[in-house]
C-alpha cells in the first residue's frame, strides 16, 4: 500500500526516462507513486473531486492519494488526444483511450501540488506561434517566421531570401499500413515552395540559419544546462535529429544573459521544466523552440549534469 | 504517401511499425517500485551502465515510445 505519496508520476510504463529519476527517489527514500496509462484498468479506482482523494486497489499495489501529502506531480502525458493511428477502426479502443486520458487530466484537482509541468501550461507552451511571441518579447533573436497556407502570400516576408525552412505547425506523426511516418524540418528553394501546395493546411516558413551550431538547453527549475550538437564540430544543416548517433554532444558554456532568458521564458510559460532548442551563429543566439515535454535522459551520458538528480530534487522541492 | 499533395507529405520519413510492445529487453516491470527491473541483477534496470536511454520522440519510433502523440 502506498498511502499518501509525496510525489506522483503520471506516465507510461514504457517511459524509461522516468526510471532514472525514480531510482533517485527510491535511494532518497521518498514516498512516490508511479501510475502508468497501461495499468489503470488493473485497479479498482475511485476519485472524489470534493475531498480530492484518489484511491486504487489491485492485487499487487494499492494506493491513496490526498492533497495534504502530495508535494509534486510529474506529468508526462499528452494534454490532448492526437489520433495518430489511421489503422484504428475499433471504436472501443478510441473510447477507452479518450476517457482514460480525461481521467489523467482530472488529477488537476490537486491544485496545491507543484506540477512539472501543469497540462494547461503545457497546452499553451506547445503552441509554436505563442512560444515564439513570448520568446521575442523576452529579447530573444528569432529567425523571421511566418505561418501560412498560401504559396504566394508568404513571399513578401522573405524578399531577399532564396532558401527557406518549412516545418509542420504541430508534430506531424501518424501510423498507416504498418508503417510510421514523421515530417522533419527541411530547407527548400523559395520557387519550389511557391509551386507547391500549401492550401490544405498551414505550415511554418522560416528564414534558414546557415552554419549554425545547434544547442539544447534543458531548464530545470531555476537552472539551465546546455549542450552543443554538431557533426564532429561542424554545423549540421537541417534537423540534427536525423544524424542520431553520428552527432557529437558536448557541454556548452551559454552566456549568462542567454541562460537567464531561457529560465525566464520557461517561467513565463508557466513551466518548471523546458527543453529549448537554440542555434548560435557567430555569438548571436537564436530561439527556435521550446518543448515542455522534451526528452533529457539521452544527455546525461555525454555530460556531468546529472539531470536525473536535478529533476528528482525539483520534484522533492 | 502523398494523400493531399501537400508539401509536408513530400518529405515524410517512414519507419517500419514495431508490432511488439516496446518493453526493455531482459527486464520485468515492478508495479510497486514503479520501474523496470533487470532479470540478470534483480535490481533497477536504470543502474546498468549500458541501459538504453530515450532520445527525441522521433528517434524513439523504432521502440514505439512516442508519448507526445498518445
Amino acid at each position: 500500500m502506498i498511502n499518501e505519496p509525496e510525489i506522483l508520476i503520471l506516465t507510461s510504463k514504457y517511459d524509461t526516462s522516468c526510471d532514472f529519476v525514480i531510482l533517485k527517489l527510491f535511494d532518497k527514500k521518498i514516498k512516490y507513486l508511479r501510475l502508468n496509462k497501461e495499468d489503470y484498468q488493473k485497479f479498482d479506482l475511485t476519485l472524489d473531486p470534493v475531498s480530492c482523494v484518489i484511491e486504487g486497489y489491485s492485487e499487487k499495489l494499492s494506493f491513496k492519494i490526498t492533497q495534504d501529502s502530495l508535494r509534486s506531480i510529474w506529468y508526462r502525458r499528452p494534454t490532448f488526444l492526437r489520433e495518430i493511428d489511421l489503422n484504428q477502426k475499433d471504436v472501443s479502443i478510441y473510447f477507452k483511450k479518450h476517457q482514460w486520458m480525461t481521467f489523467t487530466r482530472s488529477f488537476i484537482i490537486f491544485e496545491k501540488s507543484k506540477w512539472i509541468n501543469h497540462p494547461l501550461a503545457t497546452f499553451s507552451a506547445e503552441n509554436k506561434p505563442y512560444q515564439i511571441k513570448v520568446a521575442s518579447e523576452l529579447g530573444f533573436d528569432i529567425p523571421k517566421t511566418i505561418i501560412s497556407n498560401s504559396s504566394s502570400s508568404f513571399q513578401k516576408y522573405f524578399k531577399d531570401i532564396d532558401d527557406l525552412v518549412v516545418k509542420s505547425l504541430d508534430v506531424f506523426h501518424f501510423r498507416a499500413k504498418e508503417k510510421e511516418y514523421f515530417a522533419y524540418t527541411k530547407i527548400y528553394n523559395k520557387e519550389y515552395i511557391t509551386n507547391s501546395i500549401l492550401s490544405p493546411a498551414p505550415v511554418i516558413i522560416q528564414e534558414p540559419l546557415l552554419n549554425k551550431i545547434d544547442l539544447r538547453v534543458t531548464v530545470i527549475g531555476n537552472d539551465a544546462f546546455t549542450i552543443s550538437i554538431s557533426d564532429k564540430g561542424k554545423p549540421i544543416k537541417g534537423d540534427w535529429r536525423l544524424l542520431k548517433d553520428k552527432a557529437v554532444y558536448e557541454e556548452y558554456n551559454l552566456p549568462l544573459n542567454i541562460k537567464e532568458k531561457c529560465i525566464k521564458l520557461t517561467k513565463k510559460l508557466g513551466l518548471h521544466y523546458g527543453a529549448i532548442d537554440l542555434a548560435v551563429i557567430e555569438n548571436t543566439y537564436y530561439f527556435l523552440e521550446i518543448n515542455p515535454t522534451g526528452e533529457w535522459a539521452w544527455i546525461d551520458p555525454h555530460t556531468n549534469f546529472r539531470l536525473d538528480e536535478k529533476i528528482a530534487d525539483l520534484l522533492i522541492g | 504517401m502523398n494523400n493531399l499533395n501537400h508539401i509536408l507529405f513530400q518529405n515524410l520519413k517512414s519507419f517500419n511499425l514495431n508490432p511488439k510492445e516496446p518493453k526493455p529487453s531482459n527486464a520485468f516491470y515492478d508495479i510497486s517500485k514503479g520501474a523496470w527491473i533487470s532479470i540478470k541483477t534483480n535490481d533497477f534496470l536504470a543502474k546498468l551502465p549500458d541501459v538504453e536511454r530515450p532520445s527525441t520522440k522521433k528517434n524513439d519510433v523504432e521502440t514505439g515510445e512516442d508519448l507526445k502523440s498518445e
